[in-house]
């Protein structure tokens, strides 16, 4: 469970985050949707303890960045460190082990080659592998679908579904409202560092028809294509 | 291609300002550390200029890494982007040659040049599609990328310490064992990504024991071979290639630390002063070292867990 209460955050004089009250449950998967630069990537770092923040976030866990897996739009990896290396590294990091990295390769990522140089969809592959073998209890995914083939897709898909399954938060953001209405359980609508909505499954079309008029709008016409 | 050399030129006083020096005595710092460490090489080792002729090719080396080059190749017309590689490779191997032939040094003056422009036709950094193996992969990330990256230093103190054994020059051998420590030294310059601190589940003091210990127990994997050759050929001096090793270690701790102590930001001018100064003058170290222990762990607290 994390709650939480008044969360703000500002970076000098621009104020990013709102008052953010949000409440997420074990075994639910949350979706996070927002225009870029509405404050999605800073609400995960704040709640990752990444950043500084005013306000409160409390969980039932002695201590939440332990137990939280953090899957970057972008992860970074050091040049000349192997896909193995990484895993080792982040098992290592949680005390906990590897395991046969044969058998838990379910992405069948070249994992003798060094990760900086994978593609931008085996990067998150990696990346998301190695956050499912620190057995965390959360797990924060900005956009874990971006840059990854269909198959892979389908895989994460199922690895989420698993998690929710198994009572872990997923909190997931996306800019592919399918895959939100696939996996999610309820989506917070952000909007300039504010929530301004908490939508249940339930109503999910009409968001999506709601966000496409106010976000298409006039716009295609606008553009006079000819 | 002078607003490409006009924008080099201002990255490079960014460079010089964000270590917190004004880029002008910046200049003249890397020019007094730059002749001082030239004369100080020359005058410890008859294979100098075969040293410093690799030193100026790994520099030069670094400019024709592949994906600043195709960035490039892609933005230039071919012409230019040829003059532009063979003029900054002739830019960066200009003050080796000066200081090649001021020792009067003349064909190796004139080989760098050549090989520099040689160097301006080819791309590094290549992807390769396999890795190179280290002993240190179960303990990433510091030893087995710092290890690749520099394979050819090691390679060199490897080198060097066969030079020694063989012309039974002692402080040659010092030389190389040093080298094998500022190598692994190097591997602790550069802060890493938050995330790869913050994914530890130790507190600031456990992080740190944890970072000391990996940092020790590589370093003697990497250093052991010289030293024990070392001990091998000088017997007479064990004591102090013991001393050497401690110290070694000693200085692991103080980058280590004076890293974290700045984290997440860069060490800065003073830090580089005060590890400058220890060398010479190494009991500083024992001040050093407690006052950035002190600071890297309340700066880690901001990433860390720290129950306490």
């Amino acid at each position: 469970m994390i709650q939480i209460e008044n969360l703000s955050k500002r970076y000098g004089a621009k104020q990013v985050l709102h008052s953010i009250n949000l409440h997420f449950e074990k075994g639910r998967v949350y979706g996070i949707v927002g225009e870029n630069g509405a404050g999605k990537t800073t609400l995960f770092r704040c709640i990752a303890g990444l950043e500084p923040y005013t306000g409160s976030i409390h969980t039932d866990l002695p201590d939440l960045k332990n137990h939280l897996g953090l899957l970057f739009t972008d992860p970074f990896f050091f040049a000349r460190m192997t896909g193995r290396e990484y895993l080792y590294l982040l098992c290592h990091a949680r005390g906990v082990s590897p395991g046969d990295l044969a058998q838990r390769n379910i992405f069948d990522l070249p994992l003798d080659e060094y990760a900086a140089n994978y593609s931008t969809g085996m990067k998150k592959k990696l990346a998301l592998t190695g956050i499912l073998l620190q057995e965390n209890s959360c797990y924060i995914l900005d956009e874990p679908f971006n840059g990854v083939d269909i198959q892979s897709n389908m895989i994460i898909t199922e690895i989420i579904h698993q998690l929710k399954a198994m009572g872990k938060t997923v909190l997931i953001s996306s800019h592919i409202f399918s895959t939100l209405r696939d996996n999610c359980d309820e989506i917070c609508l952000l909007r300039h560092g504010e929530v301004l909505r908490l939508v249940p499954r339930n109503d999910f079309d009409a968001l999506e028809q709601e966000m496409k008029q106010f976000v298409i709008g006039d716009r295609i016409k606008r553009l006079d294509l000819k | 291609m002078k607003a490409y050399f006009q924008l080099q030129f201002r990255l490079f006083n960014r460079a010089i300002q964000s270590i917190g020096m004004p880029p002008l005595l910046g200049y003249v710092a890397l020019l007094a550390v730059f002749i001082g460490s030239s004369l100080l090489l020359f005058s410890r080792t008859e294979l100098a200029p075969y040293l410093y002729i690799l030193l100026a090719l790994s520099l030069i080396g670094r400019l024709g890494e592949q994906r600043r080059n195709d960035f490039l190749q892609m933005h230039f017309p071919a012409p230019q982007y040829r003059l532009i590689r063979l003029a900054e490779n002739g830019i960066v191997a200009l003050p080796f040659v000066l200081f090649l032939a001021y020792k009067g040094l003349f064909l190796f003056a004139l080989a760098l040049p050549g090989l520099s422009a040689l160097l301006a036709t080819l791309k590094t950094g290549m992807r390769w599609q396999l890795s190179f193996p280290t002993p240190f992969s179960r303990r990433p990330f510091e030893f087995p990328t710092g290890f690749r990256g520099n394979i050819l230093w090691i390679g060199a103190a490897y080198f060097l310490t066969l030079m020694a054994i063989r012309y039974d020059n002692f402080n040659l051998g010092a030389f190389s064992l040093a080298a094998i420590f500022f190598t692994c030294l190097s591997f602790y310059t550069r802060p890493e990504r938050e995330y790869y601190v913050w994914i530890f589940h130790l507190g600031p003091r456990r992080f740190l024991w944890e970072k000391m210990k990996t940092a020790w127990l590589f370093s003697a994997l990497l250093s052991l071979p010289v030293w024990l050759a070392l001990a091998f050929a000088f017997p007479e001096n064990i004591y102090i290639l013991a001393a050497l090793l401690v110290l070694g270690w000693f200085y692991l701790v103080a980058i280590i630390v004076a890293k974290y102590s700045a984290y997440p930001g860069e060490m800065n001018i003073s830090h580089a002063i005060l590890l400058v100064l220890s060398i010479y003058l190494p009991p500083v170290l024992f001040v050093l070292i407690p006052v950035y222990y002190q600071k890297s762990v309340r700066n880690l607290r901001q990433t860390l867990y720290d129950p306490n």
